[in-house]
C-alpha cells in the first residue's frame, strides 16, 4: 500500500515573532506539525561588544555589558568587574561587596520573574505575566533609587560599586522579601498546579545529564538533569560564602523542572538577600583605593559567575595597558541555545515555543 | 417566518423584515462593542491593570473608536494571496455567526424565528463559518494562516460532536429541539437544566468554548505559536469581520447556553416572577460571558494533540454516558 | 410574484451555479467552496419545501463534510494550479454517460404523475421523521447504521496499519 504523505512545509519562526523573545530566527521544516529539522539563525542583534572593548578603558567598558544581559544586567557588571578586580589583585571594601550582592540578586529575582511571566505568556496564560511584571516593577524602583536606571544599572565600578545605598533603601529591600514570598504563594497556587499547564511542559524538552554536559549548558538548564552545579557554592566569589542557602535540583530534565529550579531559585535569593541585608555594615566605604588610570598587569585571567541563566565568564588576555587586549564573555545564552536543535527534532510545533522558551534565552546575550 | 414567505413579497412585510434584521443587528454591534470593552476592562482587572479608561468617560468609547480606526484602515491583499477567497472569506465566516441568532428566544414573547428545529438550526449553522475560516486561513497563502486554519477546521468539527451530544439530554427530557420549548419543559419540571443534566451541562461548556476558539481553546490564533492564526494577513473591515464573528459567537453561544442549561427568561425562584423575564435573561446571560472572560485571564493555551485526545476520548464518551443515563432514567419516571 | 417563488429562483441558481463552477474550477480549494454553495442552496430548497429538519442535517452534515474535504485537498495536493487534460476516448465515455443520465432522468421525471395537493407538514415534522424511522424503518436505519460503523472501524484499521506500515 502507497503511503500517503503530507507536505513538508518550511516555516521560518522569526526574526519577527512575538516568542522568540527578541530577534532570534528558527528555520524549522514541518511535516503536518511535526517538526523534522530545526536550525536556530542568530546574529540579528550583534554589535561586536568584545572588538569594541578592545578599544575601550575598563571602566567604560561595563556600559557595554549591561546590553548583553538585558534582564541582568548587575551580574554583567559584576563579571567584568571581577575580572579585572582578580587581575589587578584589589581589596573589596565590606559595604561594597553587601551592596553588590543584593544588587546582582535582586536582579536575580528580577530575571527570573520576567522569565516566568513570558514563559507563561508563550504558554498561553496571560495574567501571570502581568503579576510578574507588578513584582518586578518594585525591584526596578529599588534599583532606580539605587543608581539612576532601571534596565542598564552601570551600577559597578572596578574596586566598588559607583553609588551608596540612599537613605532607608536597605529597608525597602527588607519589605520587599516578605512582599515577594506571599506573591511567589500565589504564583504557585494560580499556576503550578494548573493541570493544563502541567500537560503542556511535563516531559517536554527532556534530555539527560550527559547530553547536558556535552553540549556544555549551565545554570537551570543544567541543575534540572540532577547535575548540582552552581558557581556560587562550587566556586565562590565575592562574599557568596558568608550565606546559607540551598541549590534546588531536578532529575527529570524537562520544562517542568526547569519551570520549577527557577521559581524555588527566587526563594533561594530571597533567603540570601534576607541574610544580606541583616548583615550589612551601615559603615564603611564604597570603593577601594585604585589608580586614576586603570592597568591590568600582563597576562590573562579567566573568571566565572553564576548569571541568573547560567555560567557567566569573562576572559581578559592583557599586555599591560589600560584596555584589554582580548575580551571575550562566555555567555550562559548562547551556549544554552546550542541544544535546542537536538531538542526540537520530532516534536509537535506547539511544543517549540515551550522548548525554547525553557531554554531561557536573551537575544542580547546570544548575539552579544 | 413561514407564513411571511408564503405571502407575496409586498413592501409592509419586505420592511418588518428588513427593520427586524437591522434591529438586531444594531443590538449584536451594541452588544459586541460593549463586550469587548467589559472583557477588557473585565481581564484588565484581574491581571492588576486598569483597562481602557482614556476614550470617552470610562473609557466607553474605546471601542468605538477601535472600530473606526479599522474600518478607515487600508484594506491590504497579499499580492499572492488568492484575492477572490481571501475576499469572501470573513463574509462566509461572519454571516453565519449572525443568522444564528434568529432562532435564539429572548423572552417567551421577543424573538425573531419560533423554529421547529431551532436547536439544530443553532449547530448546523455555525458549523458554516468553519469553512470561513478555513477558507480565509488557505486563501492568505501564508504558513501560519494556514496552520491556524487547519487547527481551527479540525478543532471545531471535533468539538462539534460531543457539543451537540451534550445537548441530547436536554432534548430526550423536553422531546423537543424547539428553543422555546426547552424552557417552557424547565419550567414545568420546575428546575433548570443544569441540574438534572449536570454533566451535559459542563461538557456542553467546554465545547462550546472549545467551538469559540477562546482560552483555553484558542489554538487557531494561539499568538505566541501562530503569530495570530488564521486572520494573520487581513487589516482593516475584513479582520474587524473576522472578530466581529467571533464575538457574535460569544453573544449566541452565552445566549444559547442561558437558553438550554439556565432556563432563559425564567426567575430562579417563583416569588421573584415579578422582575421581567428580560432581566433575567440578561442577568443570566452575563454570567455566562463572565465566565468565559474569567477562564480566559486565568488558563493556559491546552496543546493541539491534547485538545483532540480531550474532545474525542474524554468528552464525547462522557457525553455519550450523559445521553444513556438521561434515557435510562427517563424510561424509569415515564 | 411570492418570496417563495423569488427564493427558489435564487436558491437554484446557486445550486446549478455551485455545481458547474465546481467542475470547471482548477485549484481544490475553489472547488470545494462552489460545492458548498451547492450544499447549501439545496438545504435552503429544503426549506422551502418545509423540511427543516432535512435543510439542517444536509448543514450539519455537509458543511463539516466539505471543511474536511478542503482539509485533506489542502494537504495531499500540491499547492499550484494544474490542469491535465483528459484523453480523447475518456472525452466520448463521459459524454455518452451524462448524455445517457440525463435521457434517463428527463423521461423518469416526464412520466411521473404528480400529486398536485399540497401538503403542510410544518407542524412537528421531526417528531414524524423520527416516529417513521423508529417504527416503519426500524431495520433499515439499524442497517445503514451498521454500514456506517463497518466503514467507520475499517478507516480506523487501514489508518493503523499505515502507521505501523511507516515505523
Amino acid at each position: 500500500m502507497s503511503t500517503v504523505r503530507t507536505e513538508e512545509m518550511l516555516l521560518n519562526v522569526g526574526p519577527q515573532h512575538p516568542s522568540t523573545h527578541g530577534v532570534f530566527r528558527l528555520v524549522v521544516k514541518i511535516d503536518g506539525e511535526t517538526i523534522t529539522e530545526a536550525k536556530p539563525v542568530i546574529g540579528y542583534l550583534h554589535r561586536g561588544t568584545e572588538k569594541l572593548a578592545e578599544d575601550l578603558n575598563y571602566t567604560q567598558i561595563i556600559p557595554y555589558t549591561d546590553r548583553m544581559d538585558y534582564l541582568s544586567a548587575m551580574t554583567n557588571n559584576y563579571v567584568i568587574v571581577h575580572a579585572v578586580e582578580t587581575m589587578m589583585g584589589l581589596e573589596i571594601p565590606e559595604k561594597a561587596e553587601y551592596l553588590r550582592v543584593i544588587a546582582m540578586e535582586l536582579n536575580r529575582v528580577a530575571s527570573h520573574l520576567v522569565w516566568f511571566g513570558t514563559y507563561l505568556l508563550d504558554i498561553g496564560a496571560m495574567s501571570p505575566f502581568l503579576y510578574a511584571f507588578r513584582e518586578r516593577e518594585q525591584i526596578l524602583n529599588l534599583f532606580n533609587e539605587l543608581c539612576g536606571a532601571r534596565l542598564t544599572y552601570n551600577y559597578m565600578r572596578v574596586g566598588g560599586v559607583k553609588w551608596d545605598a540612599p537613605e532607608g533603601w536597605i529597608d525597602k529591600v527588607r519589605d520587599f522579601i516578605p512582599y515577594m514570598r506571599e506573591q511567589l504563594e500565589g504564583y504557585h497556587q494560580l499556576v503550578t498546579g494548573n493541570e493544563i499547564f502541567i500537560n503542556r511542559v511535563k516531559g517536554i524538552g527532556q534530555y539527560d545529564a550527559q547530553t547536558a554536559i556535552n553540549y556544555g549548558l549551565s545554570g537551570v538548564n543544567l541543575r534540572c538533569t540532577g547535575v548540582k552545579y552552581d558557581i556560587r557554592k562550587d566556586q565562590p566569589y565575592s562574599i557568596y560564602d558568608r550565606f546559607d542557602f540551598d541549590v534546588p535540583v531536578a532529575t527529570e530534565g524537562d520544562c517542568l523542572s526547569k519551570y520549577y529550579l527557577r521559581m524555588e531559585e527566587i526563594r533561594q535569593s530571597l533567603r540570601i538577600l534576607e541574610q544580606a541585608v541583616e548583615q550589612f555594615p551601615k559603615e564603611g566605604e564604597i570603593m577601594a583605593k585604585v589608580p586614576r588610570v586603570l592597568r591590568t598587569p600582563p597576562g590573562e585571567t579567566y573568571v566565572r559567575i553564576e548569571a541568573p541563566r547560567g555560567e557567566l565568564g569573562c576572559y581578559i588576555s592583557s599586555k599591560g595597558k589600560d584596555k584589554p587586549w582580548r575580551l571575550k564573555f562566555r555567555r550562559p545564552s548562547f551556549v544554552n541555545l546550542q541544544i535546542l536543535p537536538e531538542l526540537l527534532v520530532g516534536e509537535n510545533i506547539a511544543n517549540l515555543i515551550a522548548i525554547l522558551g525553557g531554554i531561557d534565552i536573551v537575544l542580547g546575550e546570544v548575539d552579544c | 417566518m413561514e407564513q411571511y414567505l408564503t405571502q407575496p413579497l409586498s413592501l409592509q412585510t419586505f420592511i418588518i423584515f428588513f427593520a427586524s434584521a437591522v434591529a438586531l443587528l444594531l443590538l449584536v454591534l451594541g452588544f459586541v462593542t460593549y463586550a469587548i470593552y467589559f472583557e477588557r476592562k473585565v481581564i484588565g482587572w484581574m491581571q492588576a491593570r486598569i483597562g481602557p479608561n482614556r476614550v470617552g468617560p470610562l473609557g466607553l468609547l474605546q471601542t468605538v473608536a477601535d472600530v473606526l480606526k479599522l474600518l478607515l484602515k487600508e484594506d491590504t491583499i497579499p499580492k499572492k494571496a488568492d484575492k477572490p477567497l481571501f475576499l469572501i472569506a470573513p463574509i462566509i465566516a461572519f454571516v453565519p455567526s449572525f443568522a444564528v441568532l434568529a432562532v435564539i428566544p429572548f423572552t417567551d414573547k421577543l424573538h425573531f424565528a419560533d423554529l421547529g428545529v431551532g436547536l439544530l438550526y443553532y449547530l448546523a449553522i455555525s458549523s458554516i463559518s468553519t469553512i470561513g475560516v478555513l477558507v480565509g486561513g488557505w486563501a492568505s497563502n501564508n504558513k501560519y494562516a494556514l496552520i491556524g486554519g487547519m487547527r481551527s477546521a479540525a478543532q471545531m468539527i471535533s468539538y462539534e460532536i460531543p457539543l451537540v451530544m451534550s445537548v441530547i439530554g436536554v432534548i430526550l427530557i423536553t422531546g423537543s429541539l424547539n428553543l422555546i420549548d426547552i424552557v417552557e419543559r424547565q419550567r414545568e419540571i420546575g428546575m433548570w437544566f443544569i441540574i438534572p443534566q449536570f454533566l451535559g451541562f459542563i461538557i456542553f461548556l467546554i465545547a462550546s468554548i472549545s467551538e469559540l476558539n477562546r482560552t483555553p481553546f484558542d489554538l487557531p490564533e494561539a499568538e505566541s505559536e501562530l503569530v495570530a492564526g488564521y486572520h494573520v494577513e487581513y487589516s482593516g473591515f475584513r479582520f474587524a469581520f473576522y472578530m466581529l464573528a467571533e464575538y457574535v459567537y460569544v453573544f449566541a453561544m452565552s445566549a444559547l447556553t442561558t437558553v438550554l442549561f439556565l432556563g432563559g427568561w425564567l426567575p430562579p425562584f417563583e416569588f421573584l416572577s415579578f422582575i421581567p423575564g428580560i432581566v433575567w435573561f440578561i442577568l443570566k446571560f452575563s454570567a455566562v460571558v463572565f465566565f468565559l472572560f474569567w477562564v480566559r485571564a486565568t488558563m493556559p493555551r491546552i496543546r493541539v494533540d491534547q485538545l483532540m485526545s480531550l474532545g474525542w476520548k474524554v468528552l464525547l464518551p462522557l457525553a455519550l454516558v450523559n445521553i444513556f443515563i438521561t434515557a435510562v432514567v427517563k424510561e424509569f419516571i415515564a | 410574484m411570492s418570496g417563495e417563488f423569488i427564493a427558489f429562483f435564487i436558491l437554484s441558481l446557486f445550486t446549478i451555479g455551485g455545481a458547474v463552477f465546481m467542475i470547471s474550477f482548477t485549484r481544490v480549494v475553489h472547488m470545494v467552496v462552489s460545492l458548498a454553495f451547492t450544499f447549501l442552496s439545496i438545504a435552503g430548497l429544503y426549506v422551502l419545501l418545509e423540511a427543516e429538519f432535512v435543510a439542517v442535517t444536509q448543514v450539519i452534515v455537509y458543511a463539516g463534510a466539505v471543511a474536511i474535504m478542503m482539509l485533506f485537498g489542502i494537504m495531499l495536493t500540491p499547492h499550484r494550479e494544474q490542469e491535465e487534460d483528459a484523453g480523447r476516448a475518456q472525452k466520448v465515455v463521459a459524454f455518452i454517460a451524462v448524455a445517457a443520465f440525463f435521457l434517463i432522468a428527463f423521461f423518469i421525471i416526464q412520466g411521473t404523475t404528480w400529486d398536485p395537493s399540497v401538503h403542510h407538514f410544518t407542524e412537528d415534522n421531526t417528531t414524524m421523521i423520527g416516529k417513521t424511522i423508529f417504527t416503519q424503518y426500524v431495520i433499515p436505519f439499524e442497517l445503514v447504521s451498521v454500514l456506517l460503523l463497518v466503514a467507520l472501524v475499517g478507516a480506523i484499521i487501514l489508518a493503523k496499519r499505515e502507521e505501523n506500515d511507516s515505523e
